[in-house]
């Protein structure tokens, strides 16, 4: 009863696990909250889905007003390095490369969606293989 | 009364009152999303939004990735038909109860077929004559919600032009 009262409240309508995995990250590696006045490298390899994406959101769990428009990076838009893993820079002001403004939205989180994972994710979903926050704050 | 039953009575009120009160929120949140689909285009029709962008405030957490269709369904007197057609790439079709319980999901790779049909009912046992997959709905009211990625932007206008193709409507 209480996770489908905080689903309807922070994640309403999510689909079932062997169709959409979610992973909310409210806390960077190092566990401090995420905020938009630091700036963030989002780190790691492509992950076992038949679609996946990485999205920024503002305290209020909706999409961060930016000039760029830019929301969210997915596995088709990302650049890869050679070695096949990405890296998402996601800060207030621009940087080079991937970057997914935060705005000045104080407060933010990162969301990872896996569309119709692997069958061994969707049965085992704490294995996926999430990429790494690291942040470094004024 | 004396006070340790009091303030027992009053234990028991604050308890009752959060358990109704964590029960009740995810009908009151689905309710308020029907009254809004309904307003806009009324139950049983389908509403067809633009890819999610910073101000969209209809439902939290929204993929900018997806386009969505939404349609509010209400089974009470007719079962509810949604058709659509498939894209080449990832699209589904999920249906949640009153209370948010995701009860149906199907994407374009479980569809049999390249033009869906589903069809929605509180009856047991419905048959549909035209063989679209019946689906049983836990609650006579809910939302039906169509998901369609768009990875490539160039791509929306012939996106768009799929997601406005389905439809909901009573049967």
């Amino acid at each position: 009863m209480y996770e489908r009262a905080a689903t309807a409240t922070h994640a309403l309508f999510v689909l079932n696990r062997s169709e959409t995995l979610y992973y909310r990250a409210h806390t960077d590696d190092a566990g401090g909250d995420l905020d938009a006045r630091c700036d963030y490298e989002i780190r790691g390899r492509p992950l076992d889905a038949r679609w996946w994406s990485i999205t920024a959101y503002g305290g209020d769990d909706f999409l961060i007003p930016n000039r760029e428009k830019r929301y969210s990076f997915n596995m088709a838009n990302l650049a890869q390095e050679p070695d096949g893993s990405f890296l998402i820079r996601a800060s207030a002001g621009p940087q080079p490369g991937d970057w997914l403004p935060l705005g000045r939205s104080g407060h933010v989180s990162f969301a990872v969606r896996l569309y119709v994972p692997s069958a061994e994710i969707s049965a085992h979903p704490e294995r996926a293989a999430l990429p790494s926050i690291t942040g470094r704050c004024p | 009364m004396s006070w340790p039953r009091r303030i027992l009575l009053v234990l028991a009120g604050v308890a009752l009152t959060h358990v109704a009160t964590i029960w009740a929120l995810p009908r009151i949140i689905v309710r308020v999303v029907q009254h809004r689909l309904a307003r806009g285009v009324g139950i049983n029709q389908i509403h067809h939004a633009p890819l999610p962008d910073a101000e969209w405030r209809t439902v939290v957490m929204p993929s900018p990735d997806l386009l969505y269709s939404a349609c509010a369904y209400d089974a009470s007197d007719r079962p509810v038909l949604i058709t659509a057609e498939l894209p080449d790439g990832y699209w589904s079709v999920s249906a949640f109860a009153n209370n948010t319980d995701n009860f149906f999901v199907q994407n374009d790779r479980t569809a049999s077929n390249h033009r869906v049909r589903v069809v929605f009912s509180a009856q047991p046992h419905f048959h549909d004559a035209v063989g679209g997959t019946v689906v049983q709905v836990p609650s006579k009211t809910g939302i039906i919600l169509f998901r369609q990625l768009v990875l490539d932007r160039r791509d929306l206008p012939k996106a768009q032009a799929i997601q406005r193709a389905a439809t909901c409507a009573p049967l």
